[in-house]
């Protein structure tokens, strides 16, 4: 197995609520925010948000279609760098150092913090070749060792029984649901220590959406998870902490069941109750 | 919404719409059917009766010897042809996919605009005035003299214009969601370019190549400017040696009043669309080969 990160006590994930007096070592937070504000244009789409992730942790994003989620996400692996008009202020920790420090190197950087699109995204090649995309361009493993991973990472997302026959098919003619797998497969390939999702199940079916919401459980805590959702039901249960997005702000953080059963904030109350978009 | 539907008026109209939905529709499929018609017939025609002609007279020295006034055969021209089209495919290959990659990935700005818009006058120019304009730089002002190198030159410039533009298109219609893929995985630009992106755009690629190529084996009127002729075997020079090209001979000899050279007219078409038809073949195999397994089959 690769090594992913260390184990981390599930416990203190619930310590970062908003008035709390429990106390986190920084270190314990494998990406945090500060005073991070993004935009396009003239535009500003969030600001100042300050929002912590404890290793091992899962973080659900919810709010309402614009709040910005995506664009804070993005951030976060710096994919939002080169798109046109893309403006920040202030910064994002990675293990206690920024991002955009000159020590970090990008594609190292995206090594660690993964990606999952709410439409999966396979690349035109072979399914076997998909798995280990990733391994082959960071060189992390020998030639012969290839097949050898891309099995055990097909494996480990439960694709392996449907695609045993068919590696060198072309991904797109699984379904949905496998498609967006065999993404999952190609990000762990690489060994990351923090996956970003942003909607992964929004385009699946139930039975899609369990799997993934299964495989999201069991490969935490080895993996930090920062999970953007639409689908409430799913942020409740996957989620060890979630944070509201609204008109721009980071409206409300906090335990997950906090954030659903005692919300501090009028408007979270009235989007988790189902009463606003 | 429901109630529109429901409205007994509206009920009828959709029900009319229906039935005369069902008559365009007929009269677009007789209309699409004619025009196909319209196009392959006279295709097949031309194709047929150059081949019967062309087998009719059929001898393999065509193949083996070269002109001999208004007989002989087309060696000279073939070889000619080859060696024309090589250099096109060549440089007009290269610079046109250079060119069309620079638009696409870095075009957005001024340059860019200004590339784009003096490449698309160029395409307008009709392949006529491009074939003087390269006989009075490059066959009397430079002294090449009717040559290889001036038809090569003439017919990039003519194609380039036109590479460049499928490059580009082929390019950007790579879908963002696979770039932004192999960058969340700390892909490298050039890996990404490599084993994502122009393989996806081959085919796009592939085929503006192909149809330039048939472009530049099918011109007459600007290799008559600046490749000249010749019956003997085209020297391997870029320079002052003229060269012979199948379309010269088309030309030619259907017009001369003897039978061997209308034969020999006849010969070089059938060549010609075997040439073409061999092209398009092989940009089919190319395509079939690298797209095993993309996602738009
Ligand atoms: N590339 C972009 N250029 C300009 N505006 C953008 C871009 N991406 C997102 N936006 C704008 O930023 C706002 C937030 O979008 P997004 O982050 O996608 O929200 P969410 O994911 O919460 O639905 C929206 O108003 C959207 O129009
Ligand atoms: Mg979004």
């Amino acid at each position: 197995m690769i090594q992913q990160g260390e184990h981390v006590n599930v416990q203190s994930f619930d310590a970062l609520a908003s008035g709390s007096d429990n106390h986190l070592e920084p270190t314990d937070l494998i990406v945090s925010t500060k005073e991070l504000s993004l935009g396009f244009g003239q535009k500003t789409v969030i600001a100042d948000i300050d929002l912590s992730f404890p290793r091992g942790s899962i973080t659900a994003l919810i709010g309402p279609s614009g709040s910005g989620k995506t664009t804070f996400l993005r951030t976060l692996n710096r994919m939002n760098d080169n798109v046109k008009g893309f403006t920040r202020t202030g910064d994002v920790l990675f293990n206690s150092e920024s991002i955009w420090s000159p020590n970090i190197d990008l594609l190292a950087l995206r090594r660690r913090v993964g990606m999952l699109f709410q439409r999966a995204n396979p690349f035109p090649m072979s399914i076997e070749q998909n798995v280990i995309a990733g391994v082959k361009a960071h060189n992390i493993a020998k030639k012969s060792q290839l097949k050898q991973i891309a099995k055990m990472r097909l494996e480990e997302v439960g694709l392996w029984q449907a695609v045993e026959t068919r590696l060198h098919d072309s991904p797109f003619r699984l379904s949905g649901g496998q498609q967006q797998l065999l993404c999952l497969a190609r990000a762990l390939a690489i060994g990351p220590d923090v996956l970003l999702l942003d909607e992964p199940t929004s385009a699946l079916d139930p039975t899609s959406i369990e799997a993934v919401e299964n495989l999201i459980l069991s490969l935490s805590p080895a993996i930090t998870f920062i999970v953007v959702t639409h689908n409430l039901a799913q942020a409740r249960r996957i989620s060890h902490n979630t944070a509201f997005f609204f008109e721009g702000q980071l409206t409300e953080y906090g335990p997950t069941k906090h954030i659903f059963e005692d919300p501090s904030r009028p408007e979270t109350q009235r989007y988790v109750s189902g009463r606003m978009g | 919404m429901a109630q529109t539907t429901l409205d007994p008026l509206n009920t009828n109209l959709l029900g009319g719409t229906s039935a005369r939905r069902k008559s365009t529709a007929a009269i677009i499929w007789v209309l699409a059917s004619l025009s196909l018609v319209a196009i392959v017939g006279p295709a097949i025609w031309i194709i047929g009766s150059v081949f019967g002609k062309m087998m009719k007279g059929w001898h393999w020295s065509v193949l083996t010897e070269v002109g001999a006034g208004l007989g002989g055969g087309l060696l000279n021209e073939i070889i000619g042809t080859l060696m024309i089209v090589a250099g096109v495919a060549i440089i007009a290959g290269s610079m046109g996919i250079l060119s069309g990659f620079f638009l696409s990935e870095y075009g957005d700005g001024l340059l860019g605009g200004v590339l784009r818009t003096a490449s698309e006058v160029l395409a307008g120019v009709p392949s006529i005035v491009l074939g003087y304009v390269g006989y009075v730089a490059l066959v009397v002002h430079f002294h090449w003299g009717y040559s290889l190198g001036a038809g090569i030159l003439v017919l990039t410039v003519m194609v380039v214009p036109y590479i460049a533009k499928t490059t580009e298109i082929s390019l950007k219609q790579v879908p963002i969601a696979y770039r932004e893929g192999a960058e969340a995985l700390g892909m490298k630009n050039s890996q990404i370019l490599r084993r994502i992106v122009l393989k996806t755009a081959l085919p796009g690629i592939t085929t503006g190549m192909i149809i330039a190529t048939a472009i530049a084996v099918g011109e007459t009127a600007p290799l008559l400017y600046t490749a000249g002729y010749s019956q003997s075997l085209p020297a391997l020079s870029f320079t002052h040696h003229p060269v012979g090209y199948l379309t010269y001979a088309v030309w030619n000899f259907y017009n001369q009043p003897s039978v061997t050279a209308q034969q020999l007219s006849f010969d070089a078409a059938g060549i010609l669309i075997i040439a073409i038809i061999l092209l398009i073949v092989l940009s089919r195999v190319i395509v079939a080969m690298t797209q095993k397994h993309s996602e738009f089959r």
